[in-house]
């Protein structure tokens, strides 16, 4: 595994993989974070609604968003649209012999198909959290203002005074050691595909190595945001 | 007496409990086509894989120029596999990358050579092999011939001292089978390398093979050139080379 930060770490591939695994991920981020942030402001209003304090909804809206919301969905949503396509792609390079004939011209697979695919994961989904937050915060302003009624000036003060430096960084720390995690398990599960207990080689073993990417990457995702937020706390 | 280029002694491997190498002796002379000859799922295939590594024996030794295969360190792995290329039976061609790419691969990452002489080689191995034109084209888009050439173009690109073939007219028409053979045999003698070629089709393969192994039943059951084999009294390989005794049942069904 310590060959992955050994340079060369072709540049071509590693554009390549920010473009498929950020810029193409960008439309279903937009959607996810717009509709998360229109979710959290309708709720977040009818919750605050009853103690008089619907003018904080700008805050909350913002922190739930930048802390935990934004590094998460993105990762999930990231590994859903990109992850799977790593594994998938890296299960069928195993059993037609592709990563075989890796090794035969003395080229370490792991170095040639993991490196570009995180160094791309660590450029990409910092961006994308940003993304997702700064449209996420835009979506509660659309159904706090446009639609309940609260002032846009209280609602953009309220996002402005109560996010810190520390919220954003936290989020970031949390996006990149999720990009190292789900490229991590993505591009493992399909390279091990032939040793998979659940029927390794075929059509049968990539979908599996593929769902078990999935799945693992969700997980892990979850278990590592609750270990983060605790030491960040 | 001439030395083998490439031994086995007394190799055996398993994968639980199906033990497809019971204790094979082979000797491989440099610069000849040894063809490796034997029933489907006799362990051809793993045999060659135990020559660049892509396997390693449960016990015996392999030894490749005086080398022992299983002792060599990290630099002389290297060292070795810069020496030999391997051509699978399904051509393990990079569907994502087209023919140039796929070709130059061995060069730009395992040889780091330049952009520039990587060019230069990857197209006069293309001219020799007849398949200039088609560097922007992939995989998905050749003929099963083409493919082939594809395939040996990207093996004989590093200028290798060995070259392992792995039925490598699989799936091809008997025309196509034939320009196979004759492909390998006319660039063998071209460029000289020892070349290991495991194969079915018999006599045809007899043609280009200068020794012939068959193997059988996890063991080398016969070494010779491709008259000693045909005129073998062995049961074993007589049956196997007229297409006899594979399988009494079916065989005497029929």
């Amino acid at each position: 595994m310590t060959q992955i930060f050994i340079p060369p770490f072709q540049l071509s591939k590693i554009i390549e993989h920010v473009w498929f695994i950020g810029m193409r991920s960008m439309v279903v981020i937009l959607l996810t974070g717009l509709f998360t942030g229109m979710v959290l402001g309708l709720q977040g209003y009818y919750t605050l609604v009853r103690f008089g304090s619907e003018g904080m909804l700008g805050s909350a809206v913002a922190l739930t968003l930048i802390r935990e919301l934004g590094p998460v969905l993105t990762a999930i949503m990231v590994t859903a649209r990109a992850g799977s396509a790593m594994a998938a792609e890296i299960g069928v390079m195993r059993i037609s012999q592709q990563i075989d004939a890796l090794d035969t011209m003395n080229i370490n697979p792991v170095r040639y198909l993991f490196t570009p695919r995180i160094i791309a994961a660590v450029i990409s989904f910092p961006l994308l959290t940003a993304l997702f937050d700064l449209i996420g915060i835009f979506g509660g302003y659309l159904t706090g203002s446009l639609l309940l009624g609260i002032n846009p000036a209280i609602y953009i003060y309220r996002v402005k005074e109560s996010v810190l430096m520390t919220d954003v960084t936290g989020g970031f720390v949390k996006a990149l050691v999720f990009s190292l995690v789900v490229t991590t398990v993505c591009c493992s599960r399909g390279y091990f595909t032939h040793l998979n207990p659940q029927g390794g080689f075929g059509a049968k073993g990539v979908s599996s190595s593929t769902t078990t990417a999935v799945v693992n990457s969700c997980v892990l995702v979850l278990v590592c945001d609750y270990i983060i937020t605790y030491l960040l706390l | 007496m001439v030395k083998p280029f490439i031994e086995f002694k007394d190799v055996r491997k398993s994968f639980g409990s199906n033990h497809v190498m019971r204790g094979v002796n082979l000797s491989i002379y440099e610069g000849e086509i040894t063809v490796v000859i034997g029933k489907s799922g006799c362990g051809k295939s793993v045999l060659l894989k135990h020559i660049i590594g892509l396997e390693a024996q449960d016990s015996g030794s392999i030894i490749m120029g005086g080398e022992e295969l299983s002792a060599m360190d990290r630099h002389s792995i290297r060292r070795f596999r810069n020496k030999t290329s391997y051509m699978f039976q399904d051509n393990a061609l990079f569907d994502s990358l087209n023919v140039f790419e796929n070709i130059a691969l061995p060069l730009t990452e395992g040889l780091a050579l330049s952009r520039r002489e990587t060019r230069e080689r990857v197209l006069a191995r293309m001219e020799q092999l007849e398949i200039s034109g088609i560097e922007g084209r992939y995989p998905a888009e050749l003929s099963g011939g083409m493919k082939k050439r594809v395939a040996l173009a990207r093996a004989l690109v590093t200028e290798p001292d060995v070259v392992l073939f792995d039925e490598p007219t699989t799936g091809l028409d008997p025309v196509r089978k034939n320009a196979v053979h004759g492909m390998i045999q006319e660039y063998q003698q071209r460029f000289g390398f020892t070349a290991v070629v495991v194969s079915h089709e018999i006599p045809g393969i007899f043609k280009i093979a200068q020794r012939v192994a068959m193997i059988d039943r996890g063991k080398i059951i016969f070494q010779g050139s491709p008259d000693e084999i045909l005129g073998s009294n062995l049961e074993e390989v007589s049956s196997f080379i007229n297409g006899r005794g594979v399988d009494e049942e079916w065989t005497s069904k029929g």
